[in-house]
């Protein structure tokens, strides 16, 4: 067999995937980082191959990747061994990077491989000669298979491959080094038939510290500040570290703190997702190369790329989810028998006890099961496009086939039926469209009605739609994208830091924001919103787990120590099944303010659904309520005076009487709406000309939500607003269960001042009122050392 | 309904929260840029925009009428978004704009979308520019008339809110000017620091930004 010729030495779980795809199985090949994963994948293809000893340039096998660059990365990988053989097997990669030329070409002269994303592969299976074009297809790889479950390209490319397997069955293999639920994973690869799990774990178990800082660790907020000489020292001695944080904002403060003390000229970078694309393909290139010994980097470089000269992550805040952490750390050390090294620092002490529960987690290899969702009805509406500008179609069967799709497996007809009709024009009761319909009906068959229509969608694909940005221009170069709605906070003047450069505004002309460098201080720092993750339900149970034992049970620093007494001496930890709610009052300057801190330890998210859902019961008791904040594991509320009845407040009811009122009122849903409104294709962001002349269109989809509600409240995108809201905004089902967890469980400590616990989030609620000019370093510092003095700390 | 009271050319008007701009004395309503079916053109690109907004204009405009003595409406222009949008209208929002030409003494003063063969002979009196005591009242601004009402901008201008800026139709006050806010529901609109706006008012002014039906003042100096 060509395999011992060459004389490879294989890992059993590649010689085993091997085995099962012969036998005629679809396989997940679910295999730890640098574990030979990607080759394991393609081994039955190559095999396939050489057996069979094609000769023709057709498509033979896919492979589909969540990230553009992972395309041409593992192109490269691939090469080498192909080259080594001496096979004529042709490799090319297929994404929005891909010249109009080549796709032609491609199209012509397929490659036998072909690399490429879900948004490629739609607009591939949307060619009128998609059924001549993958006659001969016998495998489909999907890379990083676990970031399919939970997202609507996830449901984009699971109806495509349905339909890609009415027209030509093939055999799939599924890849991922963190995949929980096995179960899930296959019934997403192929509905649960004949599929089976080739799995492997590392040899080597990572090695976890947390970083033990000699400094007071603040007992709110999101710098690494206190501990900034000890993270450069750890940088110091590696030859090459990832600096991995949470938000774009945390980099950029993260990155400009370590030019600042860095006497050493160790070469640190900057890497987050709104850097020009060059920008980030430069800084990639000089890891790969070893020109950057350190990057500093938000989610953006969570996935993909193979170095393999990482000898240190740090993960700097809250690490949020185990499976998360342990993708993040197993970008260090890219071969399978040997740790990767991780070191952890939390910013607070909160995020300290996160960090050991997460430490735990990842070492007893215990990681959050993967979320899926119901198959989206705005990316359906999209996909029946693709699918008629292919071919025409009988309802029916497209139904069938839909329903094939695991995500969209429990479609009804009334939806599909819906969706249907609002592809065809809109799907208003009253007919208002019918003479510019998109779809046209023959008989039983549906077809477009004109060309025109393929142009729109090939501009449109896609699932991703991202907050309205605006190209930044300093000087005659790009730096990347920056969010309208910050923007649209600044004025002319005002400083802000972006890619690790300190900037002054100018203005906007059309969609490009310019500004030039300045020296000034005073930033502002874009985008605290992007990137914040909610705790993960997993995490938050292993949380309450350790606050429930106490903190004496773990070995703490001695600021850590300090906070915990203080927590003890004036109220309590919650136990494990416990709901812990702790009430006191306070002088506000003159007024004197009740507060209410409770700690559920759900997530943001929940948490702030939670905030608006109380407030609403507040008001209901004839309390005025002044406003919450909420962080990822508490609420604190203020008003105006003390309420008795408790127990009211957190009575599961709200969910009925209160959330759908809340959720009509919330500017969140506008912005989810607009998001649904441009996947579904209600309008296009994308229209042939626009780009030219750098206009946009830009529908003030609030108006269109509005009016929508008003004159057709039960039109098809309302529905799926409404349902997507439920599941995105509020986490219903984490809220419900939450709810019914604390059912009799509630404990109220009333306290005559703040606890340790309260504190950070009283912090965070002095925070939000003062002018903002004033809240840069100096003013939080003071501050916090007011507040710590109150509660007796110092 | 929220409005403020302002002195122009020496005579009492009213700007109010929804964009209408009022004579008391002369009972008079004046109302500009409301684009009929600007949401259902562009069924031609495939973009099927909830075709109501031509409803949400006129009931808008009923309920003014209802409530206030209106004997006559100057339509500053651009009152259909194209040639077709009759067409493309509702029959309940048809009937509900004949009832208004029928009842009430309605003008247009006519403006770039609006095309005539299509406006004829539908009880509106049709003209380029109507002076009413010395104040020209037109589509784009008269800058050889002493006073000029007019619209044709659509001007917005932008709110700093909690550190996030959001955009908001406004009426533009000088002492020899009115820029009207455009009247349809989906219409966009143009920043008043564009140079075309600034242009015409280039000394003291004041800007009355429309949010969540009330109506602010601002005065600007430049």
């Amino acid at each position: 067999m060509w395999l011992k010729k060459k004389g490879w030495s294989l890992y059993d779980h590649q010689i085993e995937t091997l085995r099962l795809i012969k036998e005629g199985f679809d396989v997940i090949l679910h295999a730890p980082t640098g574990g030979g994963k990607t080759i394991g994948g393609f081994m039955p293809s190559i095999d396939d191959f050489i057996n069979n000893n094609y000769k023709s340039q057709e498509f033979h096998t896919l492979y589909i990747s969540p990230l553009k660059a992972l395309t041409t990365d593992v192109q490269r990988n691939l090469l080498n061994p192909i080259n080594d053989l001496k096979i004529n097997i042709t490799v090319e990669t297929r994404t929005s990077d891909t010249s109009t030329y080549n796709k032609a070409k491609q199209i012509r002269k397929p490659p036998n491989f072909l690399m490429t994303t879900p948004e490629s592969f739609a607009l591939l299976m949307a060619r009128t000669d998609v059924i001549n074009l993958f006659k001969n297809l016998k495998f489909v790889i999907i890379d990083e298979l676990h970031t399919f479950f939970d997202s609507k390209r996830g449901h984009l490319l699971s109806l495509n491959l349905a339909r890609l397997r009415s027209i030509k069955p093939f055999q799939v293999i599924g890849l991922s080094a963190t995949l929980k639920n096995t179960n899930l994973a296959k019934k997403y690869l192929s509905n649960n038939k004949n599929t089976k799990l080739v799995s492997t774990h590392s040899k080597a178990a990572p090695e976890i510290t947390i970083l033990n800082s000699g400094n007071r660790i603040p007992w709110s907020g999101h710098s690494p500040r206190y501990a900034l000489s000890e993270i450069y020292s750890e940088i110091l001695k590696f030859r090459s570290s990832i600096l991995f944080v949470n938000t774009r904002a945390q980099a950029e403060i993260l990155f400009e703190s370590l030019w600042a003390i860095n006497n050493k000229n160790k070469k640190i970078a900057i890497h987050h997702g709104s850097l020009e694309k060059e920008l980030r393909k430069k800084v990639e290139k000089e890891i790969v190369e070893g020109h950057v010994e350190c990057v500093v980097a938000t989610s953006s470089l969570d996935l993909g790329l193979d170095w393999g000269n990482i000898d240190l992550v740090m993960q700097i805040g809250a690490p949020k989810g185990v499976a998360r952490l342990v993708q993040r750390i197993g970008r260090a050390n890219h071969t399978i028998n040997t740790p990767s090294r991780a070191i952890l620092v939390p910013t607070n002490c909160f995020e300290y006890v996160e960090c050991i529960a997460a430490k735990k987690c990842v070492e007893l290899n215990f990681l959050e099961d993967e979320i899926y969702s119901e198959g989206s009805l705005d990316v359906l509406a999209q996909h029946i496009v693709g699918v008629a500008i292919s071919q025409r179609f009988k309802k029916e069967d497209l139904y069938k086939q839909i329903k094939e799709a695991w995500p969209y497996r429990n479609l009804n007809i009334e939806d599909f039926e819906k969706t249907l009709s609002f592809v065809e024009n809109g799907g208003y009761s009253l007919q208002a469209y019918e003479e510019y319909s998109r779809l046209r009906r023959d008989g039983e068959y549906y077809e477009i009605r004109d060309k025109s229509l393929v142009t729109k969608y090939k501009m449109n694909v896609g699932t991703i739609v991202e907050a309205e940005m605006l190209r930044l221009r300093v000087g005659n170069r790009y730096l990347g994208n920056i969010e309208e709605w910050f923007i649209s906070g600044l004025s002319a003047g005002d400083t802000f830091i972006f890619g690790g450069k300190r900037l002054m505004f100018e203005k906007v002309i059309g969609n490009i924001a310019y500004a030039k460098i300045t020296a000034l201080e005073h930033q502002k720092i874009p985008s605290f919103k992007g990137g914040n993750l909610p705790l993960s339900t997993h995490l938050s149970r292993t949380v309450r787990k350790i606050f429930s034992k106490r903190l004496d049970a773990v070995d703490l620093p001695d600021s850590l120590k300090k906070w915990s007494e203080l927590q003890t001496k004036f109220s309590s930890f919650p136990k494990e099944n416990e709901f812990l709610v702790e009430t006191f009052k306070r002088k506000n300057g003159k007024q004197e303010k009740y507060y209410m801190a409770v700690h559920p330890f759900e997530g943001r998210n929940t948490h702030q659904t939670l905030g608006f859902l109380i407030l609403r019961r507040i008001k209901k008791l004839g309390v005025q309520p002044f406003g919450f904040v909420a962080n990822d594991y508490s609420i604190l509320f203020s008003f105006s005076k003390e309420i008795e009845d408790i127990d009211f407040l957190f009575s599961k009811d709200i969910l009925i009487e209160d959330l759908y009122e809340w959720l009509e009122e919330t500017p969140l849903i506008k912005r989810l709406f607009r998001e649904i409104a441009i996947i579904s294709g209600l309008i296009y962001k994308n229209l042939p000309g626009n780009q030219k002349t750098g206009k946009q269109v830009t529908f003030n989809t609030d108006l269109i939500y509005e009016v929508l509600r008003k004159h057709e409240p039960h039109h098809i995108l309302l529905k799926i607003t409404t349902e997507n809201a439920k599941k995105d905004l509020v986490d219903l089902d984490r809220l419900s269960t939450f709810l019914f967890r604390i059912k009799n469980k509630i404990k109220i400590n009333k306290l005559n001042r703040a606890s340790a616990l309260a504190f950070s989030l009283l912090f965070e609620y002095h925070k939000e009122t003062p002018d903002k000019n004033e809240l840069d370093n100096f003013y939080l510092e003071k501050l916090e050392n007011e507040l710590l003095e109150e509660v007796n700390a110092l | 309904m929220h409005y403020k009271d302002v002195i122009f050319a020496n005579k009492k008007f009213s700007f109010f929260a929804n964009g209408e701009l009022y004579w008391p004395s002369k009972k008079t309503l004046i109302i500009s840029d409301l684009h009929f079916e600007k949401g259902s053109s562009f069924n031609k690109s495939n973009q099927y925009i909830p075709p109501f907004d031509t409803i949400e204009t006129l009931r808008q405009l009923s309920n003014f009428i209802h409530n206030h003595p209106v004997e006559k409406i100057i339509f500053l222009g651009d009152l259909i978004h194209d040639k077709l949008a009759f067409q493309r209208m509702t029959a309940k929002s048809k009937k509900l704009f004949f009832k208004i030409l029928e009842n009430i003494d309605c003008t247009l003063t006519v403006g770039n979308h609006d095309n005539i063969s299509f406006l004829k002979d539908i009880g509106l009196t049709l003209t380029d520019k109507i002076v009413i005591d010395g104040i020209c009242f037109s589509h784009y601004p008269s800058i050889d008339q002493r006073f000029s009402v007019f619209g044709h901008y659509h001007p917005k201008v932008k709110l700093i809110i909690n550190a996030r800026g959001i955009w908001v139709a406004c009426f533009v006050l000088n002492k020899e000017r009115i820029l009207m806010p455009s009247y349809g529901y989906y219409t966009g609109g143009l920043s008043i620091k564009s140079v075309q706006i600034q242009e015409l008012f280039d000394a003291q002014y004041e800007i009355f930004p429309l949010a969540k039906e009330k109506i602010y003042k601002l005065s600007l100096n430049k």
